[in-house]
């Protein structure tokens, strides 16, 4: 009776981090009753796609563009500090907590998770299909220990998932500004980055992923998507070039402006736009650098 | 047939770049004109920009003294009147039930010291004092509101995760029980509030804070004071439109001189230009804004 029991125990203690990998966490079996000095302050919050707003007003549209399920919030104070919220966002799956984590990033990578950034008492970062950010109320660098001792529980508690969106890898090296890189389904995050058109002119979907990067030193952005099929590619690039490029403008390379070079381009199921680009020469070498990418893969 | 209307609704960055009568379009998203000046040309759409250097002291206080100064330096400028007293008799009656429309956002609210000049203002040309609210998240049910005659804008410039920039037309966003409603295109259709029975034809005049301006931010949360300067201002006027172009404009040069290049804002603040160009609210265009400068004029960049 004694080693069954045992047996159930183990089996429990076993399954409480490898079973998260791909379930659903909550921040209670997460953070320990008091870290460092620190206790929660009240329960935790929970909030759904249409109640996030009650939370974040606008705000709430950032995660909404993705996959977003459900985001849990934790307040933690001490004596004679500031409060520190913790928010874990569950974003559906890895490539679209990485998504809404590439949608905000600026700064420097903080070596947290699978990607993160830290400001001023702000520590944002990505594990698996949650994306977390760690607040210090009045944003001073004091509580900076305790922010990354938190991230340092949250994310020793279950698996990275090592994956990122597989558009990521077409594109190329050379001059890539990485800490642009945002990744996306949807187009108002391309208008958030990049203003196109009001209507949804590339037929950008869920179904669809799409990369935005800024090469150079100049705001030259190149835009790849991958369609789920080549026919649906093709519509998309008809409809963007009808509404985009009037007749007697779709050519192979065009300058809008001054320092404004433009190219587009249809290969397999993808479209790979290039806006802004500084020179001809640039637009062109950078076209082709992404295509080979395609190609290979 | 259809396929060319259809395109005739659309809006595309080509679009921007293209029409010249989209030239307050493409200011909005920083893809021409950038950086041309000012031109004064005579107008009804009167903006008075007044600053003063010690208005926010060394503790980051507003001191209520000047603030009141200054507004009463802009009313008057904006009325053409000597007293402000005269101003406030123009816009208010005794009877009127006033509500002023603040922001109480954490990080950069509207100062108390201006909302309480505000409301002296509306009292010195008789409003009851029992028939004045200032209100933000609060104002669907507050009585005042709900039976308001007339209506004060006012709220600090910022830069926005959703909308661009935050300025008076976005601050009445509050007026609908489910503003995520508005969220389309990030905000592009924000004017459309200013047709709400609740709010239309009310507004009297309208105050955008550039005392400690946000001129950038980073996703949802979005406020960092590295990215605030004491600008010490305040911009007056009766069209809102014509305030947060204004306003965007000298976000846009704070920009310029703090990353050292024209970054583009995230997302655009289309819906400035949109306000004029699609829902004819009021005037974006910077060219047919007649701006009226006074007191402190370092690093006024505008």
């Amino acid at each position: 009776m004694k080693s069954n029991i045992l047996f159930i125990l183990l089996l429990l203690v076993g399954c409480s981090a490898a079973d998260h990998i791909g379930g659903n966490l909550s921040l209670k079996e997460i953070i320990p009753g008091e870290v460092n000095g620190w206790v929660q302050d009240g329960d935790i919050e929970k909030y759904d796609h249409e109640t996030i707003f009650r939370y974040m007003n606008g705000a709430g549209e950032i995660y909404r563009m993705y996959d977003y399920r459900e985001m849990e919030v934790l307040r933690l104070v001490k004596s004679d500090q500031s409060l520190i919220k913790i928010e874990m966002f569950d974003m559906g799956t890895p490539k679209d907590a990485f998504g809404v984590f590439s949608h905000t990033r600026e700064g420097d990578e903080a070596g947290v998770g699978e990607g993160s950034e830290y400001r001023n008492g702000l520590l944002c970062f990505w594990q698996g299909k949650y994306f977390f950010c760690i607040i210090s109320e009045l944003g001073t660098e004091e509580t900076k220990p305790i922010i990354f001792e938190l991230a340092r529980i949250i994310t020793n508690f279950y698996e990275p998932s090592n994956t990122k969106p597989e558009i990521l890898n077409v594109l190329p090296e050379e001059s890539l500004n990485k800490k642009s890189v945002r990744y996306f389904n949807l187009p108002s995050s391309l208008n958030y980055h990049y203003f196109v058109s009001d209507q949804n002119i590339l037929n950008l979907n869920s179904e669809t992923d799409a990369v935005l990067a800024r090469y150079g030193e100049s705001y030259c952005y190149l835009l790849s998507v991958k369609y789920p099929d080549s026919n649906k590619a093709e519509k998309a690039f008809a409809n963007f070039q009808s509404v985009y490029l009037p007749e007697g403008e779709r050519l192979e390379m065009s300058q809008f402006d001054e320092n404004k070079w433009f190219t587009s381009t249809l290969r397999e199921n993808y479209i790979v736009i290039i806006f802004d680009a500084p020179t001809e020469t640039f637009a062109k070498r950078l076209k082709q650098n992404v295509l080979e990418k395609i190609i290979l893969k | 047939m259809e396929k060319h209307s259809e395109k005739k609704v659309r809006f595309t960055r080509r679009d921007f770049i293209k029409g010249a009568s989209c030239a307050a379009l493409g200011l909005a998203m920083g893809v021409s004109a950038e950086s041309k000046n000012v031109v004064m040309a005579p107008s009804g759409t009167k903006v008075v920009l007044i600053r003063d250097k010690s208005v926010i002291g060394v503790d980051g206080k507003c001191n209520s003294e000047i603030i009141q100064s200054m507004l009463d330096q802009g009313i008057n400028e904006l009325f053409n009147v000597k007293s402000p007293a005269d101003a406030w008799n123009v816009m208010f009656k005794p009877s009127d039930i006033v509500g002023i429309k603040t922001n109480v956002w954490g990080p950069l609210p509207t100062p108390p010291e201006l909302e309480q000049s505000i409301k002296r203002g509306v009292m010195s040309a008789g409003v009851k004092e029992t028939n004045i609210s200032i209100d933000d998240r609060g104002i669907l049910s507050n009585d005042v509101f709900n039976n308001a005659t007339a209506l004060i804008n006012t709220r600090p410039m910022r830069t926005h995760h959703w909308a661009g920039v935050g300025g008076l037309l976005k601050n009445y966003i509050m007026f609908v029980p489910e503003p995520w409603t508005y969220h389309d295109n990030s905000c592009a259709d924000l004017a459309k509030l200013w047709e709400l029975p609740a709010v239309k034809g009310k507004t009297k005049v309208q105050i955008l804070v550039m005392l400690t301006p946000l001129f950038h931010g980073i996703g949802a949360h979005h406020f960092d004071k590295e990215f605030t300067w004491k600008y010490n201002g305040l911009l007056v006027g009766t069209d809102p439109v014509a305030l947060d172009a204004v306003g965007l404009q000298i976000l846009k040069a704070q920009r310029l001189i703090h990353f050292g290049e024209e970054r583009p804002m995230k997302p655009s603040p289309h819906h400035i230009a949109f306000a004029d160009t699609r829902h004819k609210l009021g005037v974006a265009d910077m060219s047919k804004i007649n701006l009226i400068k006074l007191g402190w004029d370092e690093d006024i960049l505008i």
